[in-house]
């Protein structure tokens, strides 16, 4: 009789077969690379990490990258730059986990990350740069110039002759070379500068300007001429007819009329809620079907509102201003509604600013919570919203898929005028002047290759490779000089309007915020009323554990912590002092941070304003 | 003085001696062993234990690294967030007891495939989705919650079953305002609130199962009394103290005073009883705050008390008495069915009622245009996520059933035949009774999982849990904490109070949740 053949045979054949494959393909790719030559042995490869996946910028690093690495010196030198971009919404473990290992990158773009917010902790990982910051960039001197650069670097920089001019303003070009390198940033290096380190930390490569609205010009001339019909219609539109009668968000009058007849945007806040009325009534008696007026998102919602907590809550600020900062803490505003000089039923906020977030949001697209950022900005590149509110680093994803659809606007958000139901709450126009540059790369203190790393940022930073990699990225250069591209100069700050740091913004008070930022987009939906939205808000603000006494006490412990942090700093400035002498920079250095220690006292500057506003009370302790 | 000679030493190396003889033959074992225990010292335990020790310190790496003792604790007992998101947890356990359906019918499915070929295809089939990264799922899925381009709107809108649920959400409030004065009258009248009616229900079901209760010994009656009403007073205790009393006091007592009474009420009357505490517990969440105040005034005068605090103890008392009643008249297995029956009738109808008159209360206006946005609403933000994932079918559940159905013999199912089971009966009395241990398993899995997970949270909703806070659960508190505030230490005692809740719940499930096949 036949043995019947066991078919687990097979399995053990195939099982085999497969582990003594893998043994040879692995004993052969071992002794290859044994024999030859690693690619990377002896080059110097220097790491540069960042979180900017926006379509440009990546792209735009890169070709500054190949030019520099085909420098003949860094050639000879066997540098190597290679970039690192990770998502946004895992940058700050990447960044906290590698830098705690001692694994990071030599340069990491710095921010996202709120353990590595300021202070000590920046610097125990990063390393200071101010004695690097005083003397020039050798990169903007005329060999790496516009008109004096060698035809490879103009290759490898602007291949299609378009990115940089073909030479630049002689005085230009002099103050550029001869200047400290901090003085060659738009912003003087600002947005590198650590206030509690009395240090520059980073160097700022771009800048994103300042938030703008942008527009559907097209939809904006189809919708406008549509409102125009529903103006001269007799009777008037009903909807119309409400929005100016009873609700008073325009005045009938004939700038308006003269802004109706015309295809142009809207430029208050008044006629940019008519607008977007006429929007959704476009919609209906036109069919267009998912249109809505402003794209948002649970991350663009803040960028709309954003633009209106200054000019309303203003005058409550000036109040507010018990140290005379001009600026407004946590302490001053929870300290105020404590006291009672500011409540909910200040009409800069409850007529004004909540008012104007909900009118706001009855032109957001259903659901719009639930939806992110791409999917807001797909909604108006598929022209299904005429407006929505972002910085500058969108501005290449928005132009770009608008491409041969549409074409696309740009205005500051606009406020409301007089006559227009919120002039009376509205102190006008914030103020962009104190925008500081973006994008700041952070040098590793562990780096093993830290001069070639402060060397890529200096050409980073130079004229040209600055000029090039901003205008490939569709953003504003942070080099004295160097020209954007033309769509984003309407991103230029502003420099005229109310100080910014005037204002009282309730969703960054930390401890009581999770309950404001919970509630606050209900009331905006109209979900809950505003009485319902200000009672479970107050209620939290008086919570026995996590209520505003609450952030009394970690207010001062924070201050504590920063004092902390500036004394470490102070000691390791005396200590460079004994050693190295004082010179005039660590001199300087030590003053300041002395200055700064002593506007924070160990955190009892809280305790001083606590007592300034309740004598009577016991400093609260949890 | 004279030297005394002494004779510990001589003893001390005699016992090495023999430890080291009786252990020679194992050191080699140890040997082997080392290396294991070495990388699970250092990988899986230390790591544990730092989180335990930094939970005690305020740590902000790298600078602050404070000790502060309990005052983390605290802050996690006091914490209205934190202790909320356990409210969406609870919601998805229950609604994971729904949803681990169609992974067991899809297991048997399997299981019945008569073709060995087919179903190894099918197997496979089932394993290969497992190579998508998880990533790739979610975003996928929310993508199909986008209210205007998602696919569920496109197919609810396509098959007409949103006019049903535009039709719901007008139909549904208008229900449950239909049942307020029932809601108000007899039910709060008779059993205090629905949660009481169905407490009922739960009380019979426990009194079915867990016997006769005349054989109760006097100090078990002891148990259940304490188990019975201290919950209650510590409830009390915390309403009517308007916050004077400590929570550093409070929370650890009434985590102790649970666990005590559980461990009493099991070591005296049997593990079955472990279920009475949580019962409990779900009645002073049910009752809370109103536990001296009545409801459904015309009523009152029936129960003689103006409590539903002594209302619910008249309930345990005759659902108790209603139990011995058919015990008495029946033979044991008919009186327990019936008390299975009719304390299953009562909690279904407690539970459809609570979802009438508690649930859809107010129109979402969601539906009328069509759009309704599934992760944008406060109120559908709960149904979107448990509809996540639909049908529900996880792989490794999958094979986990079918590992289990493999190992029942085939002369079961022959006997079952003989005995003229059907395809319906026989899952129903052979293969569900008999796969109840991967069941378990798999429920351990699903409740570990929903306490700790935060991914699908934080990519569907974002690190605050989407509108009004509703997808916040425990771990993606405790992540935002951690990576967003910066406050590690406070994010270790959250992790440690979730640790302790479910080492709790798992020593709970295997040892006093017995399977009797």
């Amino acid at each position: 009789m036949m043995k019947r053949f066991n078919s687990n045979w097979i399995g053990l054949f195939l099982l085999v077969t497969a582990w003594g494959y893998s043994a040879v393909r692995f004993a052969g790719i071992s002794s290859a690379q044994a024999l030859e030559e690693d690619p990377d042995e002896g080059k110097k490869v220097v790491r540069i990490l960042h979180w900017q996946l926006e379509p440009g910028y990546r792209e735009g690093m890169q070709r500054i990258i190949d030019a520099y690495n085909n420098l003949p010196h860094v050639e000879e030198d066997r540098v190597e730059v290679r970039q690192m971009a990770v998502t946004e919404r895992v940058y700050a473990q990447f960044l906290n986990v590698h830098l705690i290992s001692g694994t990071a990158p030599d340069i990491c773009e710095k921010g996202m990350s709120s353990i590595l917010g300021s202070g000590a902790q920046l610097a125990r990982f990063f390393e200071p740069i101010s004695g690097y910051v005083q003397k020039p960039n050798h990169y903007n001197k005329p060999e790496y110039m516009p008109g004096g650069m060698s035809e490879d670097l103009l290759e490898a920089l602007d291949p299609e002759g378009d990115r940089l001019p073909d030479a630049i303003d002689p005085e230009l070009a002099d103050y550029l070379e001869t200047s400290a390198w901090s003085e060659t940033f738009t912003d003087g290096m600002l947005g590198g500068w650590d206030d509690t380190l009395q240090d520059y930390i980073a160097v700022p490569v771009s800048s994103w300007g300042a938030m703008r609205t942008f527009y559907n010009i097209d939809l904006t001339a189809d919708i406008k001429a549509f409102l125009e019909e529903e103006y001269d219609r007799r009777p008037r539109a009903g909807w119309l007819t409400r929005l100016i009668e009873e609700e008073r968000m325009v005045p009938d009058n004939a700038p308006f009329e003269s802004w109706v007849r015309t295809p142009d945007v809207p430029d208050s806040l008044g006629r940019f809620i008519v607008f977007c009325e006429a929007t959704m009534q476009y919609r209906e008696a036109k069919g267009v079907d998912k249109l809505v007026p402003i794209s948002a998102s649970s991350y663009f919602t803040g960028t709309m509102i954003g633009n209106y907590i200054v000019p309303f809550t203003n005058a409550i600020a000036e109040k507010l201003d018990v140290d005379h900062s001009s600026n407004i803490s946590h302490e001053e505003i929870i300290g105020g509604w404590q006291t009672g000089l500011w409540s909910f039923d200040d009409p800069h906020l409850k007529d004004g600013f909540f008012d104007v977030s909900r009118w706001l949001a009855k032109y957001y697209p259903p659901g719009y919570l639930g939806l992110d950022r791409e999917q807001a900005a797909r909604r108006f590149i598929h022209s299904r919203a005429v407006f929505i509110t972002t910085g500058g680093w969108d501005a290449s994803t928005l132009f770009d898929g608008a491409e041969g659809k549409f074409e696309v606007g740009v205005i500051p958000a606009p406020v409301p005028i007089e006559g227009e139901r919120w002039y009376p709450y509205s102190a006008g126009r914030q103020n962009e002047a104190e925008s500081k540059l973006g994008a700041p790369m952070a040098l590793n203190k562990e780096s093993n290759h830290f001069d070639w790393a402060v060397d890529f940022l200096r050409f980073m930073t130079s004229f040209s490779a600055n000029q090039v990699m901003n205008k490939e990225a569709g953003w504003i250069p942070s080099v004295v000089g160097a020209e954007p591209v033309e769509a984003m100069k309407p991103f230029i700050p502003r420099t005229e309007g109310v100080k910014p740091s005037m204002q009282v913004n309730l969703s960054n008070v930390r401890i009581v915020d999770h309950v404001y930022k919970g509630k606050f987009p209900l009331y905006q939906t109209g979900e809950i009323s505003y009485e319902e939205f200000v009672n479970d808000v107050e209620e939290s603000y008086r919570s026995d554990r996590n209520g505003v006494d609450r952030v009394w006490h970690e207010t001062f412990v924070s201050n504590r912590d920063r004092a902390r942090q500036l004394e470490r700093s102070m000691v390791v400035s005396r200590l460079r002092g004994q050693l190295q002498g004082w010179d005039e920079e660590n001199t300087v250095k030590h003053n300041n941070i002395l200055e700064y220690s002593l506007t924070i006292l160990d955190g009892h500057s809280t305790k001083a304003i606590f007592y300034k506003y309740f004598p009577d009370r016991t400093f609260p302790e949890y | 003085m004279t030297d005394v000679p002494t004779t510990p030493p001589k003893r001390n190396s005699q016992r090495l001696d023999r430890l080291w003889t009786r252990t020679k033959h194992l050191q080699k074992l140890y040997l082997l062993v080392f290396p294991t225990t070495l990388l699970i010292a250092v990988l899986g335990y230390y790591p544990k234990i730092d989180v335990i020790i930094k939970s005690f310190f305020r740590w902000q790496p790298p600078s602050v690294n404070e000790y502060i003792g309990f005052n983390h604790f605290v802050d996690a007992f006091a914490d209205p967030i934190f202790w909320s998101s356990f409210q969406l947890v609870f919601i998805m356990l229950v609604a994971n007891l729904f949803k681990m359906w169609p992974g067991i019918f899809a297991g048997v499915a399997l299981h019945r495939i008569s073709n060995d070929r087919l179903r190894y295809i099918l197997q496979v089939c089932f394993v290969v989705p497992m190579v998508i990264p998880g990533m790739v799922t979610l975003l996928i899925w929310k993508s199909f919650y986008d209210p205007d381009y998602g696919i569920i709107n496109r197919l609810l809108n396509a098959t007409g079953l949103m006019s049903g649920l535009d039709w719901l959400d007008v139909k549904m409030p208008a229900l449950a305002t239909r049942l307020e004065p029932m809601m108000q009258g007899p039910i709060a009248g008779i059993f205090g609130n629905l949660w009481g009616l169905m407490l009922v229900g739960a009380f019979l079901l426990m009194a079915a199962n867990h016997g006769d209760v005349r054989k109760i010994r006097h100090r078990a009656i002891g148990w259940l009394l304490g188990a019975s009403f201290l919950p209650f007073m510590v409830e009390q205790i915390i309403f009517r103290s308007g916050g004077r009393v400590d929570y550093r006091v409070l929370a650890p007592l009434t985590l102790l005073l649970f666990i005590g009474l559980m461990w009493g009420l099991v070591r005296t009357l049997g593990p079955k009883w472990v279920v009475w505490m949580f019962l409990l517990f779900g009645a002073v969440f049910g009752f809370r705050g109103m536990a001296f105040e009545g409801g459904g005034d015309n009523y009152i005068a029936l129960f003689g008390g103006k409590t539903a605090y002594l209302r619910l103890f008249l309930w345990m008392g005759i659902t108790l008495a209603i139990a011995e009643g058919i015990r008495s008249v029946r033979e044991r297995f008919a009186a327990e069915a019936t008390l299975k029956t009719v304390g299953t009738v009562v909690f279904v109808i407690g539970g459809l009622l609570l979802f009438a008159s508690s649930i859809w209360t107010t129109p979402t206006q969601q539906f009328s245009q069509g759009t309704p946005a599934w992760l944008g609403n406060k109120d559908l933000v709960i149904p979107a996520l448990i509809f996540w994932g639909f049908p529900w079918i996880n792989t490794v559940g999958v094979l986990i059933y079918l590992a289990g159905l493999q190992q029942i013999p085939i002369d079961v199912y022959e006997a079952a035949e003989l005995d003229g089971i059907g395809p319906v009966g026989m899952l129903f009395r052979i293969e569900l009774p008999l796969i109840l241990t991967q069941v378990r398993i798999n429920l351990i899995f699903m409740t570990i999982m929903t306490l700790t997970t935060y991914e699908m949270f934080l990519i569907l909703l974002g690190p605050n849990g989407g509108p009004d806070n509703r997808g916040m659960v425990p771990g993606l508190y405790m992540f935002s904490k951690a990576f967003l505030e910066g406050k590690f230490g406070y994010a270790c005692a959250l992790g440690m109070v979730l640790f302790v809740m479910i080492l709790g719940l798992t020593v709970i499930y295997n040892k006093y949740v017995k399977i009797e096949k």
